[in-house]
């Protein structure tokens, strides 16, 4: 049976301060790891080292770049609209990390279990939206305000995509509970079953991430970078926690709806749930270190005109051998 | 009526705050940011009420969706960062907006609502049955709605293809000048 | 929408379906994705410079250095200052010194001055014992001119007194030989005129060169010192005017300057070089004064040069300026 914090720990408040606590820290301790993955990455792939110096591998590089941005002054710049400015790196974090903790990460728990687990993450990462706009509107500078409007533009026109592919699983599993998805996928993951479901998902996720080859809300050559231009310190150290926390949260979707969650032979649950998660995250990286970016317009072309028919010829398709078959 | 859970009063502190920040602030994308925040307020109303799929929706199609579509018009409508200045006539507005709360207060206060159950959570596959079976004709009626919503979007996007020319009213006045410049450069 | 914002060129569209280039377009994404896979796994082509240097290539030039010969245990510089005269940059001070017993000078001072030096190499060529190469130095740097001014002996320092006493050893040994084969040599000229009066002729004259060439091919490559033995008696009888008798002793008196000498003679480019060194050595006096000159006159001179410039150019302002007047009055 699926176990909740709530159920290990009877306090509501103590439960909220612990799922606090620990989501937290998983976030920061993840985006240490994604940046050192990242530039690794990056790096072996053009035959560089990458970070090598501070600690084994370099691992502590992050760690130390971190001290640094906690050190450094917060210059906020003149003429800026301060409410919406100092607003949107907290409310670009607060979804992300909401996010979190819908997800089952072993056949016995997860931190939150609700039945709109599905939906509820979908919403969750719709009011990062309204942050992004927040920081490009409140920054008063060009290149943020474009950068806003490019993210929110393509982030409505993949969330269709997105949700469209998410909407098949659910069909098939008859349920928006995150648990009972992964349950319902028996002895084979989704993506077998909707392997262009998946694929649709996991492009429109890249999307949504905003990453390459979609990361043209930050596109450096035009954009110097994007929303977050103007912010320093910390407060660009929040976007970038959420960035990185955010292609944890879509790996973590895909995982469960596509590749069985928690499922898998011999290890356990845990080890399954993360090992697909890092390593569709690893396929992230290795898109982005592999594609250009697309131009905005084929950008929009692609969403429009391939991804949603596609998902939608997916999700009639789907609907169509369901009622055959039942 | 029952004892109301003092968390719930927080969530109608933010809606009413909301609110109360979308109409009273001068900066238009102020206001749209306080209608967010008391469409958020209002989701977590539902939470409270026992329908996280209806709060849920809430934040993903009015906070993340309608909200940024509206700033989107707003940016493309307006010229940026001009603060418009306040009408003299505004308080005229209060006849129509209060006689429109007085109605709607009246109707709410007469209605009666029977509560089936709050503690409860509402079950997913009852939402989808009342909507497609109990209330089909609505459904239908409304994505109609939103049919013709799409279609006249596409008709107003298109408009100036049909003439055979795929500049937009603006480029076409641009060019237009831009023929008469060096018409004038040609005469002199 | 005009065609430019579909994803592949408007020729392209027509040829094949929608859905047939969506699924070609999908495989060459995976084409991609295999390289950079591949080279994921590939070893990284960095060097990580200040803790691994690059093997540089034998043409590679730079500041010049000291050979340090394993026969010798140390350079072998004879402070012949061919180098010095040669260098077009002046950059190459050079001293040296006659220690007792050793029949070679040695140098006592070698000072390259890096900043001044164009890496042309006139030096290496020049050098008649070899011992000159070019160093591998390519990441100096320095705020202060000074550093580099290389001093090639330093690391000969130490090992100094240690060669000495070996040449000397080996110098004494050489000499008796010398005397020896001289002797020899001697006795033979002695024959050989003999016959020559006995066939009487040019023929023997003729047969005699190429016997003198021979230990002159192989010369170049025995260069070292102690391969000098047999290598001292080919210079002699290549000078048209080399009677054994007069030269035996006279090799020995004039020691180094002569046998420095003498070995260029016989390198294939040596005619030029030296000639250089006919020439060089009245010249001598003058790249010494102005090597002699410290830095600081150098400096002088080129200030004095610029304050003049800088007056001359005032000047002409002030003309022009006065032009000026004159034409708005």
């Amino acid at each position: 049976m699926l176990k909740t914090l709530s159920d290990l720990v009877p306090n509501v408040f103590l439960a909220m301060l612990l799922a606090a606590a620990a989501i937290m820290a998983f976030a920061t301790v993840n985006a240490l790891f994604l940046v050192w993955l990242e530039r690794k990455v990056s790096a072996r792939m053009q035959r560089r080292y990458g970070p090598t110096v501070v600690g084994p591998f370099g691992m502590f590089q992050t760690l130390v770049d971190v001290v640094k941005l906690l050190s450094k002054q917060l210059i906020s710049p003149k003429d800026i609209d301060k409410p919406l400015y100092h607003l949107a790196p907290i409310v670009v974090f607060v979804p992300v990390v909401l996010g979190l903790s819908l997800f089952p990460i072993d056949k016995s728990f997860a931190l939150v279990d609700t039945n709109v687990g599905l939906v509820l993450v979908f919403a969750f990462a719709g009011m990062g939206f309204i942050a992004i706009f927040m920081a490009g509107w409140g920054s008063n500078n060009k290149y943020a305000l474009l950068g806003a409007m490019r993210a929110v533009a393509q982030n409505i026109a993949y969330e269709i995509p997105l949700i469209l592919a998410a909407l098949a699983v659910t069909m098939i599993a008859r349920s928006m509970r995150i648990a009972d998805i992964v349950e319902a996928q028996g002895s084979f993951p989704y993506i077998l079953v909707q392997p262009i479901g998946a694929l649709i998902y996991y492009i429109s996720a890249v999307a949504e991430t905003n990453r390459a080859p979609f990361d043209i809300p930050e596109a450096e050559s035009e954009l110097v970078a994007g929303f977050h231009t103007e912010y320093s310190g910390m407060r660009f150290a929040l976007f970038f926690l959420a960035e990185y926390t955010n292609m944890v949260i879509v790996s973590m979707v895909a995982t469960s709806l596509f590749l069985g969650g928690y499922k898998g032979p011999l290890l356990p649950g845990p080890v399954w749930f993360f090992g697909k998660v890092y390593f569709l995250i690893f396929v992230m990286l290795w898109l982005r270190w592999t594609f250009p970016r697309l131009r905005f317009d084929q950008l929009m072309t692609f969403a429009w005109k391939v991804l949603i028919p596609l998902a939608l010829a997916n999700l009639l398709v789907t609907a169509t051998v369901l009622k055959v078959m039942s | 009526m029952d004892a109301v859970h003092p968390s719930a009063w927080a969530f109608v502190v933010v809606a009413l705050g909301g609110a109360l920040l979308s109409v009273s602030l001068r900066n238009i994308l102020h206001a749209i940011f306080g209608l967010a925040l008391a469409l958020f307020g209002i989701a977590g109303l539902f939470l409270y009420l026992g329908s996280p799929f209806v709060a849920a929706m809430e934040v993903l199609i009015y906070v993340g969706g309608i909200s940024v579509a509206m700033v989107f018009a707003v940016m493309l409508a307006y010229s940026l960062g001009k603060k418009e200045g306040g009408s003299t006539r505004r308080f005229l507005a209060v006849v129509p907006v209060g006689g429109f709360f007085g109605v709607v207060g009246y109707a709410l206060l007469r209605a009666s609502f029977a509560v089936t159950s709050k503690t409860g959570s509402w079950d997913l596959k009852l939402v989808g049955r009342k909507l497609l079976l109990d209330y089909n004709v609505v459904f239908e009626a409304l994505s109609v709605v939103l049919l013709l919503a799409i279609v006249g979007a596409i008709i107003i996007a298109r408009r100036d293809e049909k003439t055979g020319d795929d500049k937009t009213a603006d480029e076409k006045a641009a060019s237009k000048g831009n023929d008469a410049a060096s018409a004038e450069e040609r005469a002199s | 929408m005009s065609a430019d914002t579909s994803l592949v060129a408007p020729g392209a569209e027509k040829k094949r379906g929608y859905l047939a280039l969506l699924v070609a377009g999908f495989f060459t994404l995976l084409s991609g994705m295999w390289v950079t896979l591949k080279n994921l796994f590939r070893k990284p082509v960095t060097l990580r410079y200040p803790r691994e240097r690059p093997e540089l290539s034998t043409a590679f030039r730079s500041a010049i250095d000291l050979v340090d010969f394993e026969e010798l245990g140390s350079h072998d510089c004879v402070a012949c200052m061919q180098c010095v005269n040669i260098c077009p940059s002046f950059c190459i001070q050079v001293e040296g010194q006659k220690y007792d017993g050793v029949k070679r000078k040695r140098a006592t001072k070698f000072l390259v001055d890096y900043a001044l030096c164009s890496v042309c190499g006139l030096c290496i060529d020049v050098c008649p014992t070899e011992t000159l190469k070019y160093s591998k130095i390519y990441d100096e740097v320095s705020f202060e001119r000074d550093a580099f001014v290389f001093d090639l002996l330093e690391p000969f320092v130490e090992r100094e007194e240690a060669f000495l006493e070996g040449q000397r050893i080996a110098d004494a040994k050489e000499a008796e030989e010398k005397k020896k084969k001289a002797e020899a040599a001697k006795k033979a000229k002695a024959a050989v005129a003999a016959k020559k009066k006995a066939d009487g002729g040019e023929e023997a004259e003729k047969a005699e060169k190429p016997k003198a060439e021979k230990p002159k091919a192989a010369k170049p490559k025995a260069e070292a010192p102690k391969a000098e033995a047999p290598k001292a008696e080919a210079p002699r009888a290549d000078e048209p005017k080399a009677e054994a008798e007069a030269e035996a002793p006279k090799a020995e008196a004039d020691a180094p300057k002569a046998e420095a000498d003498a070995p260029k003679a016989d390198e294939p480019k040596a005619g030029k070089v030296d000639k250089a060194a006919v020439e060089a050595k009245p010249a001598e006096p003058k790249p010494k004064a102005a090597f002699a000159k410290p830095d600081s006159d150098a400096k002088a001179a080129s200030l004095a040069r610029i304050e003049a410039a800088k007056k001359r150019a005032l000047e002409k302002k002030k003309q022009a300026e006065q032009q000026a007047e004159g034409e708005g009055e």
